[in-house]
Parts: structure tokens; sequence; C-alpha cells
């Protein structure tokens, strides 16, 4: 689905201010795949996902996305855009029309969809994050924080991309709105049979919903493995500043202290049935 | 200990601007804030608790009840700048809170401002950066710094007014997991080394954790009160609430409701690890 | 990236010139200016041209810096200098069809070109070597005995400063915001004028929302820094004249005194 090959990008390359963002990097992500993207900032994480819809284009390297060749003459940018869906950080602040509905149809309008299509999709794609319809005929700078963010997912999604990339979508958020988001993107994700690719600062974030962990570090890619691999490497995870879910702390602790529990935890649930078959409890369901 | 901020039944309302009527927002708050602690404001978003900590340097007044700062009514306008100048004010973006483009003509802005002697204010800017590690930046540009250092200058510009009470409101909502640990460190220092009195507001629940007493608000009003091994086992409540509670805390609380029989005021991984280990080698004797 | 492109065009250097209070620079480009119109001669000129090349060498700019400031006067200036050679009566020297320069023309047309040339390096050399937040600075003291006539001079100066201190903010929030509706599929570079000027609007009303927020919140962050106004503030830099800027100020009464002298000693040209 998306393959990098040899990738590399320099900032202001020739510049006193010359930057190596992107150190030669190869990769491969499958179709349907959703993959957690974590790095501390500077990492690369910014750049690589804004070359994946060919906002930057690579200083060397080749990206092929859905069989086409970024930077090719005849791969069409715009084009590229609509299949690969980019959710900024904070994309509320990218909200600009009347109402909601407007402001969601923009990228399909972009498209130059019918209008009826157009209507149909804002309706379903409003659904799916969770607006209310009478909502649509609103400002967009009437709702809540958590409501403007929705829009802006929305108003990426209605362009029903096969890539769904979203930078940072939870961040400044309350644990409700955070929790809520995330739903709404495990839902897409196996509603809309998308590849997805959640870029956070959160380990506990992307480990509720990852299959796969793609951890970048000083521009290159430190690992890219099923999540449980990824959270078995605790220790290298902490060297390069990262940081792992407090559960997964406490499980690494216990089984240090000779505790027999399986590696790589990282869930509270998945905590809390090891060590009720540990201790003989009877489990009980999680609300 | 000494009070320094009483808050007696504050309410606040402001009128709709679509039909005009009153909305409340703070339905009869009434709390203390005592010298040297800290104390972290936990409420999720619309809770009121950005409202309330406008309220205690007066850039808010109460619709009813009073707020008192070391005796000043902040209703009172002749006490306005002692009152702002006691309560420093830290907010959520470091970016929208600067005004000069070098980081020490910056930190010297509120002393400016309250006519400080040129002499006096290099004092103040030289001890408000090293508080908060800062020193070696003081001729650099403000947007050429990471996240985490430019809300330490903003810190530094509040502590240049030498106030007895910091209010930070969601001071790392916008920085990165390094800039937060560099943001809760200048916290717990000014705490501990400067005695510095601090009120922390945050929807982050691994902040609130480090704080001597934990208030959370819900609806304008208080909903909890308590210090954090008291407030935050209770897990279902905060979940209502709309709150988070600390992992290793949730599995506690989880095995509980099991019958563990395990200490509940748990909050951190150190002591989940000591308390299963515990309970778990006296299982296999 | 936007954000690492420099303000104005301030030369960082710490040069003699670099170091002067920016008051005494302001003061001395403003006479300058007036110097270069009350030159009668060549001589006069010369004198001019050797003093500010004198500058520009203690400054350490390099040249090419301070000649890319008359880029943008380099119409201006051809212009200026042509209508002068065309358009004056006098004794004429050479005629061709309805075109004829005169005597006066030509020296007319050397002296525009010179004056704009001399106005536009000077002033260049001001903005090179003196910083924005400095010249604010400069600007206020100097307008301060004005309060009194009701100019709010502290309040310009805020004014400015805070815009330089937001310009780099806002170009980065506009290629974020432009970037952001390019992922929408937005299409800023085909189209004619009336497409293109619609295709702003989604990067102009966030980009607008966005500086009414952050005003919002600069506001209210100022008041929490007891900001009330220029009344009762004190500097935490007091600009002080100092021996350097007794230096240049003697510098510069040398130069008019030789200038006065050449207009004495060598007449007018015309």
């Amino acid at each position: 689905m998306i393959k990098l090959e040899d990738v590399s990008y320099v900032y202001m390359q020739g510049g006193p201010f010359e930057k190596t963002a992107l150190d030669h990097i190869s990769l491969e992500i499958h179709k349907g795949e959703f993959i957690g993207l974590i790095g501390h900032t500077g990492s690369g994480k910014s750049t690589l996902i804004q070359m994946l819809n060919g906002l930057l284009k690579p200083t060397s390297g080749t990206i092929t996305v859905n069989g086409k060749v970024l930077g090719e003459k005849s791969t069409n940018l715009q084009q590229l855009r609509f299949e690969v869906g980019l959710v900024m950080q904070y994309p509320e602040y990218q909200l600009f029309e009347e109402t909601v509905a407007k402001d969601i149809a923009y990228g399909p309008s972009n498209m130059g969809l019918p209008k009826e299509e157009i209507a149909e999709r804002v309706a379903y794609v409003a659904n799916m994050v969770g607006l209310s319809p009478e909502l649509l005929e609103k400002s967009p700078f009437d709702l809540s924080g958590g409501q403007k963010r929705r829009v802006a997912i929305a108003g990426v999604l209605a362009m029903e991309p096969k890539v769904l990339i979203l930078d940072e979508p939870t961040a400044g958020l309350d644990p409700a709105g955070r929790d809520e988001i995330l739903c709404k993107i495990k839902d897409m994700h196996e509603r809309m049979d998308m590849t997805v690719i959640l870029v956070s600062h959160s380990m506990e974030d992307v480990a509720k919903l990852a299959d796969r962990i793609l951890v970048m570090n000083h521009g290159k890619v430190e690992m890219l493995d099923k999540t449980a691999a990824v959270f078995r490497q605790g220790k290298r995870l902490t060297e390069i500043g990262l940081n792992i879910p407090q559960i997964t702390q406490v499980m690494d602790g216990l089984r240090e202290n000779g505790v027999n529990l399986g590696e790589g935890i990282y869930t509270v649930e998945d905590a809390y049935r090891q060590l009720c078959d540990l201790m003989n409890l009877k489990e009980q369901p999680i609300c | 200990m000494e009070t320094v901020i009483k808050i007696e039944n504050l309410r606040f309302s402001y009128p709709s601007e679509e039909t005009g009527e009153e909305v409340p927002v703070l339905r009869g708050i009434t709390m203390e804030v005592k010298r040297g602690e800290f104390l972290a404001v936990l409420g999720h978003n619309g809770s009121g608790k950005s409202t309330l900590a406008k309220h205690l340097n007066a850039i808010l007044t109460p619709t009813e009840g009073r707020v008192l700062v070391e005796g000043m009514d902040t209703a009172d306008e002749n006490l306005l700048y002692e009152i702002r100048q006691k309560v420093g004010m830290v907010f959520q973006n470091p970016d929208n809170q600067m005004v000069a483009n070098i980081v020490e003509e910056d930190v010297a802005f509120a002393p400016e401002n309250l006519g400080v002697p040129p002499a006096e204010i290099r004092q103040r800017v030289d001890e408000a950066l090293s508080a908060v590690n800062m020193v070696a930046f003081r001729d650099h540009a403000p947007h050429m710094l990471s996240g985490g250092q430019k809300q330490r200058i903003a810190i530094a510009g509040v502590l240049a007014m030498r106030p007895d009470i910091l209010v930070l409101d969601e001071p790392t909502a916008m920085l990165d997991p390094a800039g937060r640990k560099e943001i809760l460190a200048t916290i717990r220092e000014l705490k501990e080394k400067h005695g510095m009195t601090v009120v922390l507001i945050t929807h982050y629940m691994d902040e609130a954790v480090l704080a001597d007493r934990v208030i959370v608000v819900d609806r304008g009003v208080i909903a909890m009160e308590g210090t954090p091994d008291t407030v935050f086992p209770k897990v279902e409540e905060l979940k209502r609430l709309g709150l988070d509670t600390p992992q290793a805390t949730e599995l506690v609380y989880l095995l509980n409701r099991s019958g563990a029989g395990l200490p509940a005021d748990i909050l951190n991984p150190r002591d989940c690890i000591r308390a299963l280990t515990e309970r778990l080698t006296k299982e296999n004797k | 990236m936007l954000k690492d492109i420099t303000l104005g065009q301030y030369f960082p250097g710490s040069s003699v010139i670099h170091r002067l209070d920016p008051r005494t620079k302001i003061l001395l480009v403003l006479c300058y200016i007036v110097l270069t119109f009350l030159i009668e001669n060549f001589i006069g000129y010369l004198l001019l041209a050797a003093f500010t090349v004198g500058c520009i060498l203690v400054s350490k700019v390099p040249p090419k810096f301070v000649l890319k400031g008359l880029k943008p006067i380099l119409v201006f200036v051809v212009i200026t200098g042509l209508f002068n050679l065309f358009l004056t009566r006098g004794d004429v020297v050479f005629s061709w069809w309805i075109f004829s320069i005169t005597r006066q023309g030509i020296y007319f047309a050397a002296f525009m070109v010179l004056r704009l040339v001399f106005l536009m390096v000077g002033t260049s050399l001001l903005t090179l070597t003196t910083s924005p937040i400095a010249l604010t600075d400069g600007m206020e003291r100097l307008l301060r005995p004005l309060r009194k006539v009701g100019v709010p001079a502290h309040e310009l100066a805020m004014m400015m400063s805070i815009a330089l201190r937001f310009i780099p903010i806002l170009m980065e929030e506009t290629d974020k915001i432009m970037k952001a509706q390019s992922a929408r599929g937005a299409d800023f570079e085909s189209g004619n004028i009336l497409r293109r000027a619609k295709a702003m609007v989604p990067i102009l009303v966030p980009l607008f929302i966005s500086a009414f927020r952050r005003a919002d919140e600069l506001a209210t962050a100022m008041e929490c820094r007891c900001y009330r106004g220029g009344e009762n503030r004190t500097r935490f830099k007091e600009l002080l004249y100092g021996k350097k800027d007794l230096g240049a100020g003697i510098s510069f009464l040398a130069l008019v005194a030789l200038v006065f002298a050449a207009n004495f000693l060598f007449g007018k040209v015309i």
C-alpha cells in the first residue's frame, strides 16, 4: 500500500540551517493496517506524514503510494491527496465555512463530485464522527473544542481516502474527549476499510488501537513491529526518551521481581486478566 | 497553615449571546488555598475550572460571593494591581503570553509595568530566569525556543513580579511529553526550593497526582476534594466526571473489585509493583 | 522553514555603528537626509560619498547588502532621472527629434539620482545596523516629548514590537493552514485571478480567526502582568548616550562643516 525506499529529506539544503529530517528510510505499510507512529519532537514523524500525501517531496529515494510513485510527473498530487487523507495537528484551526456541512463539503467539492453525492457523503461522515444532524447547519465556530475537531476530521473523511493519517488527534482534549475521538477512529478503521496511521505522543493511546507500531528516532526508523513486540523493548524506548505505558512499567517491574507473567502487556485489561489468573481471582467484566 | 486565598460561595454567570439569558458557569464554590501548598484543580473541559482560575487574580470578578487574596477582595478595583502582583498567572499557549522579541526583555515586562527601577529589574530578571533554569537563553528570540522552554519563560515572566502564588491554567496542554516533564519539574522546584504556593489547573491526572491536595470541579461546583491518595482510588466516580485515573490505580481498583484486598491508595507504578509483589509472594508460600 | 527567515533586514554585528544608541542613529540619518538636499556641487557629494563609504566599512556590513536596499527604488530613480533630464528647460546641449537635453537638465538629473541613492543607502545602513526592537525603542524615546501634545508614543512602540513578535508566528501558522487546506485538495496555483482570490478564503478566514484569538489571549496575559499603558512605566534597559554617540555626532558635524565649506568655495553648479 505504502512503500518507502531509501527516502531522505533535508530542510533548507545547502543553507546555513540545513537539517536532515529523514535519513535513508525504507519501510512498508500494508492495506488495512492500523499503524501507531511515535517518536519525540524532531524525530522526523511530521516530515514523514507530510511526505506521504505529497506536501513535501523527498530529497532522495522513492515513495510509492497505492502503486503511484511520488514525484513522477505522471502522478497527480491533488489526486494523491484525495487518496491519502491527512488530519493535521489542531485541525479545528483550519475550519472556515459558514456552516459545518459546508466545511465538511470543502474536500469533496474540490474533488469535483456531483452535489447529491457530496450531500450524501457529508451526512455519512458526520454520523460516523458522531455529529448530530442539527449541528450541520450551525457555524463551526459555535461548537465546543471536541466537536470542532470532529468536524475537521469529518472534512478529511468525506474525501473517502484509502489511507487516513492523523497527527495527534487527541492533543489538548480532556480524557472524555480523547476517548471519544479514539473510539471513533477505531470505528472508522473497521467500517470504512481504511489504512490508518495514528501519530501520537501517548503510548497509552497507541497501545489501545495499533496493530503495528513505528518508532522514529533522529530521522531513522527505530522499530517497526507488532505492538506487543515493541512494548517488550521497554528499556530501549525509555533510552530514546519515550514513555512506555504505566501498566507496562508495572508488569515489567513485577516480572523483574520474579513474578511469572507474559511479556509485552500494554493494556490494563490484559494486565487485570493475567493477574486474576495468577491470584485465582474471579474475573469481573470491565465496564 | 495560613490561608492565602479564600473563596466564599463564588458564583459566576454571563449573559448568553443568543438569548441574553444568564449562563451559570460557577455555581457556589467555597474553598481555600494554604500558603506553600501545591493544589491541583481537576475537571473536564467546560467544567468551569478555567473560569475559577481567572477569579484568582481578578481577571474575572464574582457575580455573587467573594474571593479574598491575602485578605484583599478581588472586587475592589483599587487593589487590582496589588492582587495581580501577588497571584502570577500562566496560560496554556506560551506563544500568546510573550510580548517581547528577546527572552530577558519579555521577563522584564511585568516589572516595567510596575515601575520598578531598572537596576532592580535586572536583579529580578536574573532571579526569575535562574528559577526556571533558563539563564543561558536570555538573549534568544522566543520563536527559536522549544515549547517547554517558551512556557518556562512565561513562568519566569510572572515570577519577575515576585508573586506569592502561582496559578497555572493547563500549562502543559500544548506541549510534548518532554516539555511537560520540564514544566512539572519547574513547578516542583518552585514549590520546594522557593516555597511558592502553586495552583495547577489541569485535566491530566498524572500531573494532579504530584499535588498535595486535589479539587475536582464539575459543572461549576466542587465534586471531590482531598489528598491524591483519597481522591484517585475512586475510579468509578472519576470516570463519571470524565476524568482518568493512573493505570496503576485502575489496576488495583479492578483487582480489589475481584477481592484481591490490596491497599487502595496506590498512585504510581512503584507502589503498585511493591504491593503486588508482596501479595503474590505471600500467595506462593 | 518560514520561521527561520530574518526579520526586516537587520544584519547582526558588533561594530561601533551597531552599538550606537538607536536615537543617535535615527537623528543622524534624518540630518543626513536633509544634508543630501543642501549640497550644491559635486565636491559636496564626493565628501558625502566618502563619509558614507567610511560608515559602511566601519559597520562591516557587506556592501552588497547595502546596495540590495537600492533595488526596490531602482525604477523610481531611473524615471526621476529621465524626467529631469528631458523636461528641464535651459541651454540645449543636444537635441534629436522632439527630445532635447539641456545643461541644467543633466545637472538636475544627476543631483536627483544622487540624492535618492544616498537617501536609500543612509536609511538602509540604519536598518541594517539596528535591530527592529532597538529601532522601535529609539523611536519611542524620541517621540516621548510629543506625548504632551497627544502623540501615543508608548502605544505605537508597543504595537510595533508586538507586531514584530507575532510575524514569525503568523507566518508559520499560514504555512500550516495552507498545508491543511492543500491536504483537502485546495488548489492555490491555477485558474484566473478571481478563482485564485477565491481560493485564498480558506486560508484567510482561519488566519484571521487565529489572529483574533491570539490577540485576545495576549491581552489577558498582559493584564495579568499588570500592564496599564505607558503610565508610570520604567524601562529595563535605559538608553544612555555614551562617548560613541558623541564621537558619531562630532564626525557628522565635521562632514556638515566640510560640505558647507565646499558649497562656499566652489559655489552652486546651477
